[in-house]
């Protein structure tokens, strides 16, 4: 707990123990001294799972104001600490708790607006996008979340390769738009964005769900095998992902991995450093699951209008056919046999 | 989707292998590898390997060009693998029953096990369901199959699996895990807190895990072993260990990191997770055995327990780590399984 959040806790003390005793003069006259000494104090961040995070809303103001109330019951000597309603005290002084409460109802209310949205025909506006990316990739501390995108898009500056996707996310695109292409898979040290999140192996593991359930999709989406491979348009093939996609951000534990450089991270000790994880993801533990869920689809959500924004913008709109299946060769060679 | 590949494409780079799943048959390790080619489509090998001191010695058995999704034994030390295809496949000689294929050898392979394919429908009583197999499981009565979208068929004989239970739920994603069987009942983990129970003689039921009902769909029971007493112990994503006893389920322990595998190995049981191997005293602690390595499914392979390296040095790399566990050795290895 940060020393804003114990001056808080120090404030509700000293009210409890004024209103215990009304007649106490010493517990009266203490109340009125911490809240002369901490009512300019406010809390500007808080901690999640370790991770310190700024407060978002314009919550100074309403502090403030309770502030100033106190103060001028305190003022008037026909008043006393007893006549403070317990809700001023506590709008005026929040505890962790509360502030954490405030803070997941702003996040879920956010989501709730953006789950009402279609993904195919909606845009964002830039303040909704920047506000699920915050909670998305959240700095672990000032200034993380900057420097990792800084250091990407100089990376990345001079490629043009639809293929690599928009900044977010290695859950849509990699296979799904691969086509012929694709894009460094996270297989091992050498290659992955999160070590763990393997293709093949792992099962009940994020990446093995994901890889499942583009395989699964792409077995729906082909149907009989005896007949002619139909491809699937763009935006038909994505609405499956944000399924799967929702999946994932709903169930998504801390660590959200990113890709500082194209090499991906490159080892634990650079995965360490640069873990970004999410503020909703993080606040999860404190959410019921009902609002997990609404913040995990809303996620998925912003990430897939704005892929639908890349790849429109660059050339590769959602009625465009997608190439998921091609011609099966008749006959299969059999890869040469590995080292053992 | 292979038709340009042949044998002499440089290795460098363009094939990675990765470890899919492992098994016991015969007294030997077996191993499923995915090779995934420049077009990114995967096909796999079957190997067989023999711990010859301390040296793990493999062999290539047969190549099949789709990823083989889980291996297991039988009871009489044949082995049996599915792939995403729908294919079974097996090194059991069933050459004389109509509609198996021999799988055609491998030119550069001689005098390995003859291997016999056939492809598989999966039955409902409503018709043909499009099914991704995940986890295989012989029991008295046939061959279980988990799937994607949770569901269990039950295979004897002919091209059919027929469903056996179905716990597919729209918009609630994730599979079956693992089908575990102990001396009396035969169980199914998966996704959305999925605990099926099957007595012997008995039918299919859904257990209520140790959770608040509406925490279900998002719960994730990964794999089980048998316990001491004849009992089911499971772990789910997040690291809590269940038993299941008759109907009553409890958490008895929580493991510090992200759980992939739980075997029991010498008279002791053992979780592994991400962050290393956990022992399981069976009194609610949890005894931390080798730190620092990423280990995913384990299985008891008598004097030496082998994982799933989840963390391979290089993508081209399928490695595991064995703990060698004998009267004069007690050894940590990381042998490569193959590599391009």
């Amino acid at each position: 707990m940060n020393s804003s959040f114990a001056a808080m806790t120090l404030m509700r003390n000293a009210y409890e123990a004024a209103l215990r005793a009304p007649s106490d003069a010493v517990a009266q006259a203490a109340f009125v001294a911490a809240h002369q000494a901490q009512q300019h104090t406010f809390v500007d961040s808080f901690d999640v799972a370790g991770i310190t995070y700024p407060r978002t809303d314009g919550h100074t103001l309403s502090e403030r104001e309770a502030r100033e109330v106190i103060s001028r019951i305190l003022s008037n000597p026909a008043y006393s600490v007893s006549d403070l309603r317990p809700s001023v005290i506590e709008a005026a002084y929040p505890l962790q708790a509360d502030v954490l409460r405030a803070e997941i109802e702003a996040t879920v209310a956010r989501a709730n607006k953006i789950n009402g949205l279609d993904w195919r025909t909606d845009a964002l506006d830039a303040s909704t996008k920047q506000a699920m990316r915050e909670l998305l990739r959240m700095p672990t501390l000032a200034g993380g979340y900057k420097i990792i995108s800084q250091v990407k898009s100089a990376a990345n500056a001079q490629v043009l390769n639809i293929y690599r996707g928009y900044d977010a996310d290695h859950l849509i695109p990699d296979k799904a738009l691969r086509g012929s292409l694709h894009r460094g898979q996270s297989f091992s040290l050498d290659q992955s964005y999160a070590t763990f999140m393997q293709d093949s192996q792992n099962r009940g593991s994020q990446h093995k769900f994901v890889t499942d359930a583009q395989k699964h999709t792409r077995k729906r989406l082909r149907g009989d095998p005896t007949l002619l491979a139909k491809n699937p348009t763009t935006g038909e093939y994505l609405e499956h992902v944000l399924e799967w996609m929702t999946h994932v951000y709903t169930t998504a534990d801390l660590g959200v991995d990113v890709a500082v450089r194209n090499s991906g991270l490159a080892n634990s000790d650079e995965f360490k450093r640069f873990n970004v994880k999410g503020f909703a993801l993080a606040q999860a533990g404190f959410m019921t699951w009902n609002e997990r869920k609404s913040v995990g689809r809303a996620v998925a959500m912003v990430l897939l209008i704005e892929a639908r924004e890349f790849y429109t913008a660059a050339g590769w709109p959602m009625h465009r056919e997608l190439p998921l299946f091609y011609d099966v060769p008749s006959t299969v060679t059999q890869q040469p046999v590995p080292v053992t | 989707m292979s038709d340009n590949i042949s044998p002499s494409t440089p290795a460098h780079g363009v094939r990675r292998y990765q470890l899919a799943d492992l098994t016991m048959a015969a007294g030997v390790p077996w191993f499923a590898v995915h090779v995934s080619d420049e077009s990114g489509h995967t096909s796999s090998w079957i190997i067989r390997g023999e711990l010859d001191g301390e040296h793990l010695r493999l062999q290539p058995q047969v190549w099949v060009p789709d990823a083989i999704q889980a291996i297991v034994n039988d009871s009489d030390g044949q082995v049996w693998a599915i792939t995403s295809e729908d294919e079974l496949i097996t090194n059991t000689v069933l050459g004389q029953v109509a509609g198996w294929r021999q799988v055609t050898p491998h030119p550069q392979l001689n005098a390995r096990d003859e291997w016999y394919s056939r492809t598989l429908g999966y039955v409902a009583t409503d018709g043909q369901n499009v099914e991704l197999a995940e986890c295989l499981c012989w029991a008295s009565d046939g061959l279980l199959i988990g799937t994607f979208s949770r569901r269990l068929y039950r295979w004897t004989s002919g091209d059919v699996a027929r469903l056996e239970h179905d716990d597919h739920i729209v918009g609630t994603l994730g599979g079956v895990n693992n089908i575990v069987q102990t001396q009396d009942a035969i169980y199914a983990l998966g996704y959305a807190g999925l605990i099926l129970r099957r007595p012997v003689g008995g039918t299919w039921q859904r257990i209520d895990g140790p959770w608040p009902t509406e925490a279900g769909a998002f719960i994730n029971m990964i794999a089980g072993v048998e316990g001491p007493r004849g009992e089911l112990w499971a772990i789910a994503a997040g690291g809590s260990v269940v038993s299941v006893a008759g109907d009553v389920t409890r958490t008895i322990a929580q493991v510090p990191g992200e759980p992939l595998g739980i075997t029991r190995f010498q008279r002791q049981w053992f979780v592994s997770t991400l962050d290393g191997c956990y022992e399981l005293p069976g009194d609610g602690d949890t005894v931390l055995i080798k730190r620092d390595i990423l280990m995913g499914k384990s299985i008891d392979a008598g004097n030496c327990l082998i994982a799933v390296d989840a963390e391979p040095q290089h993508a081209d790399h399928a490695q595991v780590h064995l703990w060698l566990r004998t009267r004069n050795r007690d050894a940590w290895l990381r042998p490569i399984i193959c590599r391009a």
